[in-house]
């Protein structure tokens, strides 16, 4: 896993790797490839609050708000004030991995094509051994968030914290762009302290929203400055 | 209201939490570690944990994740359950057939490499 100082240092390293991806371009069809920019951001870390309102009560709170934010409650502890919920699904709100850019025949497509590599879903193709194969590359999102609020005076602090696990499948297309084979799939796991990077060089962190979620019902004006 | 009556209601509230949460207290000799400390994980924790490594299954880790949610291996259980719940669709190797260089005979057959078609 990398840490929060190295994720901008691979930028740099990662740049160079961007040639690795770039195909060669010979053959009579146009051939796609993609430059990849790792994230800028640096992994926020564990997140808290105070809150000046009673630690039972800023519990109940964060479960009531968390399922009404549409997450699964894992399990919820109140003598540990432990509350633990699930979401699964697509990655982009809640994780940065970076820029891709589409290449064409090694140079940028025209007119530009640069998305996000935090995208749920993306058809594209590769030429092994100078046949195209069609594939469908799926990202998905399994992250597992744990609120927990500490007595404080008269408040209560709360700390927020998740475990990021993103899985990436990649699906050979067949006519008519079906989904057939299942030919890779590779899982990378961090927490909001840190980062994770796939076997090809893509890095992704939490972009600290997830973390926030907890924080959402507690107005800025309860907290202590 | 009274302080004694207060102290009654939050002690009953509390008690409901636990029953609708159906949590489990926490194992003896363990101390749950306050978020964001290290700590070493204790000889109960190793246990659950080793059990869970030793089954391989979802319900081990489950198990893990339930008793410890902020276990020193929570990040390992949490992902390895996911792998498991994904295991379903198996990877396959991708075999091509080469069309036949003459009518009647037979294609040939060539394994793609996984990472020729690997992406970002």
């Amino acid at each position: 896993m990398l840490t929060s100082s190295s994720v901008k240092a691979a930028a740099a390293g990662l740049a160079l790797a961007t040639a690795l991806l770039v195909a060669p371009s010979a053959g009579w069809a146009a051939k796609e490839s993609f430059a990849y920019a790792p994230p800028e951001r640096a992994p926020k870390g564990q997140r808290s609050r105070f809150v000046n309102e009673a630690p039972d009560a800023v519990l109940q709170t964060i479960w009531t708000s968390l399922e009404e934010q549409g997450f699964r409650i894992e399990s919820v502890d109140p003598q540990q004030r432990l509350v633990v919920a699930r979401y699964s699904g697509d990655p982009r709100p809640f994780l940065d991995c970076g820029v891709v850019t589409l290449l064409v025949d090694g140079r940028p497509a025209e007119p530009p094509r640069t998305y996000g590599a935090n995208k749920a879903e993306v058809r594209t193709g590769k030429w092994p051994k100078g046949r195209r194969y069609g594939l469908l590359r799926t990202l998905r999102l399994d992250a597992r968030l744990v609120a927990r609020v500490e007595p404080r005076g008269k408040g209560a602090k709360i700390y927020s914290d998740a475990i990021y696990v993103a899985t990436k499948s990649i699906h050979r297309l067949r006519k008519g762009g079906k989904p057939d084979e299942l030919v890779n799939r590779e899982t990378i796991s961090f927490t909001s302290a840190g980062s994770g990077r796939f076997a090809k060089g893509t890095i992704c962190v939490g972009n600290g929203r997830l973390e926030s979620v907890v924080f959402e019902p507690f107005r800025k004006s309860d907290a202590a400055p | 209201m009274r302080p004694a009556l207060k102290a009654a209601l939050e002690r009953l509230r509390a008690l409901l939490l636990a029953a609708a949460a159906g949590s489990a207290p926490p194992l003896p000799g363990h101390a749950q570690a306050p978020a964001g400390t290290e700590t070493g994980a204790s000889a109960a924790e190793q246990k659950v944990w080793a059990e869970a490594r030793k089954k391989r299954t979802v319900a081990g880790y489950e198990r893990y994740l339930e008793l410890f949610p902020t276990g020193q291996y929570a990040e390992e259980a949490f992902r390895l359950l996911v792998e498991h719940s994904l295991k379903g669709r198996p990877v396959k190797a991708l075999v091509d057939v080469d069309p036949p260089a003459r009518p009647g005979a037979k294609g040939r057959r060539h394994t793609i490499e996984t990472a020729a078609l690997s992406l970002y």
